[in-house]
């Protein structure tokens, strides 16, 4: 599997993660899990950037705007793409204070989600 | 009766005819006195005699110019009968000297002495003498019984003495008794009236008489005419008359003339002056009375001078009489004037006038006092003033009249007292009474004034009625003025109370700052803390800085416990404490050691403390100090400050409630935002999975079976969040059932725990579970599965991944179930709060969930009739504890513990 094809999932809700693992392997990508922001830094800054980051909102420890400000400060991880998941009503907002590349309302439109996929994987 | 008042000191003065000194030493003195003046009169007797025996004597002892009879009268009158004794000494030696026998002299100094006495007797007794001869009758009595008869007791005792003796007899015995009786008629009636009109003690009326008659020129053209007149008469060479200016009869106008104009003490120093010249002439054989022998001639002239002293001395008596007369006729008008004008003043006075003697008999009146008690004068004159007198105070009256009467003054009646007079018809009126005395007559005479202070009465009476009415209008309207400061400080607290919108922690501070402004230096509002035991400053105010930061340093950093501090007491006893003037030393003993520098330096002058309370608890207290003297806190500051803290009270009661609501709102929200999400999210997994069904259908079927089935897993987990809404709404609603049933804990905890492991796809936390085998009781299956799944659910979430333990034993008739976590743990202000309603120690967001399972296990547990608890140390981890109560029927697993 190419490399541009692992996807970096963060998501605190292991029902949530699920539903777009299966998703995405049904796509043809792989998934790699993160329960929050911390976690997925870490992974980042050990392994080669993936091509797109999904980030939900609301986690814990760290949640996804400080994982954004994290980013934000680390040139090398900075330029990766991250589309914001949020059951949130202002995403639209959301996304834009914290320079995502686009945001993907759940429960996720899969057409959306496979548009950002070949925006950003291809 | 005289009412005029008078010179009573100089009428009170007695003269008596022996002593008229007055001086203090009356007692010793006289006898002294008495012999000097007996001494003095037995030389002059005897001088004087001797002078008249060498002019001529008859017999020896005899001659018709003697004047010491008229010496002695005037001595025996003027100095008293003891004088006797001079004239009896005088006589005497004079007698002897002359050559009397011893036994001859006696004789003569007895009658002689007896002589003078007689005289005396007679002044005194028929003429009333007293200090001069000043009247017609004095003149009378002078030459009858005196002049005349008393002389003849001298002559004939002395003339009888001698002839006794032998030595006078026959022709020589009458001789001799005629030139003794006309010497002594002589020396009573010119010289005796000479002594007694001119001695220093004569008395006031022959004073004013000679006052009278000083008159220096004419005084002294008399005595040219009278020594001019002697000595034509009695100096002229022929003892015939051969000229009509040589008469002794010339001499009668001048005697008249000085009888007339210079009255007794003219008549009788005219008298005198002329009988001298005319001795003296005719022992000098001139004048018209030489004779053969000096004898004859001077009997002759003693004989005519006796008749010619007779003429001015009667004259001049009447005269004096007269002029007496006038004067007292004078005196007498001038007083009845006086009289008058007093009684015209009496009447005219404006006041009831009463006179009364000291013992109450009314002597004048006038129209207006009888007015004023309806009497007529003639009924009042005689009467007991009591007449005018309540019979109430007639007794008291009496008492103060003779009190009166003692010290007698002017001045007002009954000071201080409510005076009544009596009218006749019964009535009695009110009366101001001035008293004066007066000296008359007949004694203090009490001068009364009286005033029918009626109408003055009702004037007062109606000035205090004003004065009353003002009072009260004043103390009514401080009344309404305190009233609606009152009003104004209570109604600006409860706007600003209002301002505080309902926000507690400003309430005290708002309050504070009121009290200060309206009663105050400083205010402090403690508030009780949670435990009770302690109170918390939370509001000071002080208007002096300084101070204020001392009270901050000393009770702003620590809640202190409630027997600490100065409202403490008020707190335990919910009763008022009030310090005013005069407490400070009781202030200072009871006050905590810590307060008393602050005491010294900025004082404490008055303190008031109230309890603060909050529908009906005590909340805390606020204290009110002034610490400048002069305006100790009262009741009504009390009052005041209980009112204000029970609107403070009431403020914080609202914005408690306020803060409840509103918080209960926000966890409300709080609750539908995360229930919303918390739905959300499997039912975002679920349309996912849905979605990537539809896709699977159309690519790869065999994915089927397991997408469907774990959207079947979210759509389990969805109906329990759903289930836990209608728990709740269940149990609020008090429709919780529980349906017992046997049932081993044991078995139902690991069954419980074997789902969590064999469901845990994720990596999860490692479960170890030490249980009794047997735990066996009643409870409701369903419901303690849910609450084991809750217990052991948390732990693992909350775990952060470290092992959890459940153990589960029964202890005493009680199943108790430990879920121990080494997570993140509960902060200790969480404790309770997490099992509330809606509550979780942590944020919603991080570990998801609607926060309603502890609620509902602790809800389950105690309808079971147990306990839940919980034990934590943040980042340590919690232990759950639940006890459950054994229920009897089927329990056999005592004894079965496994360690």
């Amino acid at each position: 599997m190419p490399s541009n094809h692992r996807i970096l999932l963060v998501d605190d809700d292991p029902d949530i993660r699920e539903a777009l693992r299966d998703t995405l392997d049904d796509e043809g990508y792989s998934t790699i899990e993160a329960r929050d922001g911390r976690e997925a830094l870490d992974y980042l800054r050990s392994h080669p950037a993936p091509p797109l980051i999904l980030l939900d909102w609301n986690m814990a420890p760290m949640n996804g705007p400080q994982f954004m400000a994290e980013v934000a400060a680390d040139p090398d991880l900075s330029k990766i793409p991250v589309i914001l998941l949020t059951a949130d009503a202002r995403a639209p907002e959301k996304s834009k204070s914290a320079r995502f590349a686009g945001y993907l309302m759940k429960p996720v439109d899969l057409n959306a989600l496979f548009a950002f996929l070949a925006r950003y994987c291809n | 009766m005289q009412f005029a008042p008078c010179a009573n000191a100089a009428r009170r003065q007695r003269y008596t005819a022996l002593n008229v000194s007055g001086t203090a030493s009356v007692v010793v003195r006289p006898s002294l006195r008495t012999l000097g003046n007996v001494a003095a009169l037995a030389a002059v007797y005897v001088l004087v005699a001797k002078l008249g025996l060498m002019l001529n004597a008859v017999s020896q002892f005899a001659t018709v110019v003697w004047a010491p009879t008229g010496i002695s009268l005037a001595a025996l009158l003027l100095l008293g009968y003891e004088m006797a004794v001079g004239v009896f000494v005088g006589a005497f030696v004079v007698n002897f000297w002359t050559g009397a026998p011893v036994t001859v002299a006696l004789g003569l100094a007895v009658g002689n002495t007896l002589e003078a006495f007689l005289g005396a007797y007679a002044m005194r007794r028929f003429a009333g003498f007293q200090r001069s001869i000043e009247s017609l009758r004095h003149v009378l009595v002078l030459i009858v019984p005196v002049a005349l008869m008393s002389t003849l007791v001298s002559a004939t005792i002395g003339v009888t003495s001698l002839a006794l003796a032998g030595l006078v007899s026959g022709r020589a015995f009458w001789q001799t008794w005629r030139v003794w009786w006309i010497g002594d008629v002589l020396g009573d009636l010119v010289v005796a009236p000479l002594l007694l009109t001119h001695s220093p003690r004569r008395g006031p009326a022959l004073g004013a008489l000679d006052r009278k008659g000083k008159r220096i020129v004419e005084a002294f053209a008399l005595a040219i005419f009278l020594v001019g007149a002697s000595f034509a008469v009695f100096f002229k060479e022929s003892n015939s008359v051969e000229h009509p200016f040589e008469s002794p009869y010339l001499l009668f106008p001048l005697f008249i003339w000085a009888a007339v104009r210079f009255t007794l003490p003219g008549a009788t120093l005219v008298t005198a002056i002329a009988s001298a010249f005319a001795i003296w002439g005719t022992v000098r054989g001139l004048g018209p009375f030489a004779r053969e022998t000096l004898s004859d001639g001077l009997l002759d002239l003693q004989i005519f001078m006796g008749c010619a002293a007779l003429t001015p001395l009667v004259v001049a008596g009447a005269i004096s009489d007269r002029t007496r007369l006038e004067v007292e006729a004078a005196e007498i008008a001038a007083r009845h004037e006086r009289e008058d004008q007093f009684r015209k003043l009496v009447e005219s006075a404006p006041d009831a006038i009463v006179i009364a003697s000291s013992t109450g008999e009314i002597m004048l009146v006038n129209a207006q006092a009888e007015s004023l008690f309806g009497y007529d004068r003639k009924e009042l004159i005689g009467q007991n003033v009591d007449a005018l007198i309540p019979e109430r105070h007639r007794e008291k009256h009496a008492e103060h009249r003779a009190g009166y009467a003692k010290n007698p003054k002017a001045r007002p009646m009954g000071v201080g007292l409510e005076l009544y007079g009596l009218r006749k018809d019964g009535r009695e009126f009110p009366v101001e009474i001035s008293l004066s005395p007066i000296e008359s007559d007949g004694g203090l005479l009490v001068f009364t004034a009286i005033r029918d202070i009626s109408d003055r009465k009702v004037a007062e009476q109606e000035l205090n009625r004003l004065a009353r009415e003002q009072a009260i209008r004043a103390a009514a309207e401080e009344l309404s003025k305190k009233a609606e400061r009152r009003f104004r400080i209570l109604s600006q607290a409860s706007r600003d109370l209002v301002e505080a919108n309902l926000e507690l922690s400003a309430v005290p501070e708002k309050i504070a700052q009121r009290i200060v402004e309206a009663i105050g230096d400083s205010c402090a509002v403690r508030l009780l803390t949670e435990d009770g035991d302690h109170l918390k400053l939370v509001s000071l105010h002080h208007a002096n800085p300084e101070a204020l930061g001392y009270l901050r340093e000393l009770f702003g950093k620590e809640p202190e416990r409630v027997e600490d501090t100065p409202g403490g007491l008020v707190v335990r006893t919910g009763e008022p404490f009030i310090l005013t003037v005069g407490a400070q030393d009781v202030f200072r003993k009871a006050a905590p050691a810590r307060l008393l520098p602050y005491l010294d330096r900025f004082g404490v002058y008055s303190l008031l403390t109230v309890p603060l309370r909050s529908r009906g608890t005590i909340i805390g207290s606020i204290t009110v100090t002034r610490t400048s003297p002069g305006h100790p806190y009262t009741v009504e500051d009390q009052g005041l400050l209980e009112e204000l803290s029970d609107r403070a009270g009431l403020a914080m009661y609202n914005a408690r409630l306020h803060e409840d609501l509103k918080t209960a709102v926000q966890v409300r929200d709080d609750f539908l935002a995360i229930a919303g999400h918390e739905l959300k999210t499997p039912l975002a997994a679920m349309m996912m999975q849905i979605q990537g069904i539809q896709r699977a259908l159309q690519r790869d079927p065999a994915r089927l079976a397991e997408r469907a089935a774990r959207a079947g897993r979210s759509a389990l987990r969805l109906e329990r969040l759903v289930n836990q809404l209608l728990d709740v709404s269940r149990i609020t609603a008090g429709r919780l059932h529980l349906e017992p049933e046997p049932l081993n804990l044991s078995d139902l905890v690991k069954e419980v725990v074997n789902r969590f492991t064999e469901a845990t796809t994720q990596p999860s936390a490692p479960i170890s579970v030490h249980c009794d085998d047997q735990v066996n009781g009643r409870w409701d299956r369903l419901r303690v599965d849910q609450v084991v799944n809750n217990l052991v659910g948390n732990a693992v979430k909350y775990g952060q991944g470290k092992p959890v333990e459940v153990d589960l034993h029964g202890v005493d008739g009680q199943a108790v179930l430990r879920v121990v976590d080494h997570g993140i743990g509960i902060d200790a202000e969480h404790q309770q709060r997490i099992f509330q309603r809606f509550e979780r120690a942590v944020a919603a967001r991080d570990f998801g969930g609607l926060g309603l399972g502890l609620w509902i296990s602790r809800q389950i547990v105690e309808a079971s009739g147990g306990t839940i608890e919980v034990e934590s140390t943040p980042g340590r981890g919690s232990t759950f504890t639940v006890r459950l109560p054994v229920n009897r029927e089927g329990f056999a697993s005592e004894g079965h513990h496994a360690e």
